[in-house]
């Protein structure tokens, strides 16, 4: 097996407990950024929801100026994000290399995406369904806790399978240009250095890391879909 | 109980205006079965939402027990909302949460104790006759079923009103039946008011004691269910009572020139219309032998309405002319509408 192994992967051996601290350092970045990215992502997606025409909290200029600035946002390649945005990064991270550095580019990257992949989760909820919590005089605050966040939780965690994963892949990203992780060890160790097994093993790792969120997503669906 | 006055609602609908309700003044009275009758777009749906307030009338006052309820907002507003209960043309479950729950949920937080909820609830249940079903999904169930639900959890927080969105137009006749009677044991039991809002005029035949009739966002005609159903005054009400008779469908047989009304000579195609409450004696048997004449019924649909019966028959009528004439009028003496469709 180990032969097997070194035959077809020769230059990965040596590197093992490199490709593992990348590994953890992606974990890292992924898990770190994906609190805020959830938390605040989910926040404007029911501010976008409540604000939008005929919502609970009807308020055109609110839903404007987000809808323009994720617009904004969405519109620019990350690559260019990373860039664009290493002097705030220096400020607030106190840093723009490495793990710490990547945070905060990650969840500018990230929340724009997952606060539109909330609207669109929330706004499947079936209108009646607020109405009906309105008739038994439910507040505003019960309406968005008890009925749409409630009611969207499969719809929410397909959004959110599909942010993280995004998420994984944008840390890869931001590895090649300098925030560690898998990306950036198959960019410095195998890219490089013209290792190409240790390109594939990194993908590797990556693909199996996705595979992981999406099974779980897919089963959080599954059961909470009624 | 419920007093509307004045209610006024316009829509903007691609710049142009539109009427859902225009001056509407009703009252509804406690205890009663009310039903507003009106085609799609007719305004009814608006109208039972200002009820609630759901829909805030752009004019004119909503009063609940003599309270001005378009004054209230807020907090007020909800508590107030909590005693008018509310079930939906498609049922408006949580599919997330079991039926239990879905009861549960309007008194989650009314201060009872967690077992004391579950057990209002399922007493609930076991009034609407799906004690059973507490545990399951509402995707779990029928139509019917889901229904029930609703009205349960619509009674969760003790209301003295229901209002009724279209109840009934998503269930098979069948199912419809059983929900109307429900509705009505329920308006006995609880003294619970409701308020129904349909397009099926055997809805409003079947349990209401009262009715409105709205085309363009006016109530055209209301009263008593009874008066309505004999004495329709505008053709939206006469279009909704012929739905449920088939006295109409002699124009057909005529249009059509069928064989059943080639009339002899002598021969004369009537239409006896009950007006009245007291319409009950062997009117048929009393003429023929009165007045020398043979009837032969073509169409006939008498159905009970609030203990009384109502419609009618058509009959092709062999005879002496003035024995025919003789007996028309003695029909319209004792208060039967007599209509002559077709003389040979």
């Amino acid at each position: 097996m180990r032969e097997f192994f070194e035959s077809i992967m020769p230059n990965v051996i040596p590197k093992l407990p490199a490709l593992w601290n990348a590994t953890l350092e992606t974990l890292a970045m992924t898990g770190i950024s994906a609190l805020y990215i959830l938390v605040i992502g989910m926040a404007l997606g029911i501010l976008l929801t409540v604000t939008k025409k005929g919502g609970l909290l009807e308020n055109a200029v609110v839903y404007r100026v987000l809808d323009i600035i994720i617009n904004l946002l969405r519109s620019v390649p990350f690559i260019i994000l990373l860039f664009l945005l290493i002097p705030l990064t220096r400020i607030i991270s106190g840093t723009s290399i490495g793990v710490a550095g990547s945070i905060f580019p990650l969840i500018v990257g990230t929340v724009p995406f997952f606060s539109r992949q909330a609207e669109a989760a929330l706004a499947g909820v079936n209108p009646g369904l607020i109405e009906a919590a309105q008739s038994m005089g439910c507040s505003k605050l019960g309406i968005i806790f008890r009925v749409y966040l409630r009611e969207s939780i499969p719809a929410l965690s397909r959004g959110i399978t599909i942010t993280l994963i995004n998420l994984v892949g944008l840390t890869a990203m931001a590895g090649a240009v300098g925030a560690g992780g898998l990306g950036n060890f198959a960019y410095v160790q195998g890219v490089q250095r013209n290792y190409y097994d240790i390109i594939v093993a990194a993908v590797i790792v990556l693909v199996l890391i996705v595979q992981v969120i999406q099974i779980i997503g897919n089963i959080i669906a599954k059961k909470t879909e009624k | 109980m419920i007093r509307l006055e004045h209610i006024t609602k316009t829509y903007v609908n691609a710049g142009k205006k539109f009427n859902a309700a225009d001056d509407v003044s009703l009252e509804i009275k406690k205890g009663e079965i009310f039903g507003i009758i009106g085609f799609s777009g007719a305004g009814k749906s608006t109208l039972v939402r200002c009820i609630n307030l759901l829909e805030r009338p752009d004019s004119g006052r909503v009063f609940i027990n003599d309270k001005d309820i378009t004054a209230l907002r807020g907090a007020e507003l909800r508590r107030q909302r909590k005693k008018i209960g509310m079930i939906f043309q498609h049922f408006n479950l949580f599919a997330s949460r079991t039926v239990l729950q879905n009861v549960i949920f309007p008194i989650r937080y009314n201060g009872l104790s967690a077992a004391e909820r579950r057990k209002k609830a399922l007493e609930l249940l076991e009034l609407v006759g799906i004690a059973d079903k507490a545990g399951a999904y509402p995707s779990e169930l029928s139509g019917g079923q889901k229904q029930r639900a609703a009205i349960a959890r619509a009674l969760a927080s003790d209301p003295e009103i229901l209002l009724c969105d279209e109840a009934t137009s998503a269930l098979d006749p069948q199912t419809t039946e059983a929900i109307l009677k429900l509705l009505k044991s329920l308006n006995a039991k609880l003294g619970l008011t409701i308020v129904l809002i349909t397009h099926q005029m055997n809805v409003v035949k079947e349990i209401c004691d009262r009715t409105a009739v709205m085309e363009n966002g006016r109530v055209v005609e209301q009263g008593d269910v009874f008066e309505i159903f004999a004495n329709p005054q505008q053709p939206v009400t006469r279009s909704f009572v012929d739905t449920t008779s088939c006295l109409s469908g002699i124009n057909t047989l005529i249009e059509e020139k069928s064989p059943l009304v080639q009339l002899k000579p002598g021969q004369k195609i009537l239409r006896f219309k009950y007006l009245e409450r007291s319409a009950c004696e062997a009117l048929v048997s009393t003429i023929s032998r009165k007045f020398n004449i043979d009837l032969n019924i073509v169409f006939g649909s008498i159905e009970i309405i609030g203990d009384n019966p109502i419609g009618g028959l058509v009959v092709i009528a062999d005879g002496n002319e003035d024995d025919i004439r003789a007996a028309v009028k003695y029909l319209c003496d004792i208060n039967v509408g007599v209509e002559v469709i077709l003389s040979a």
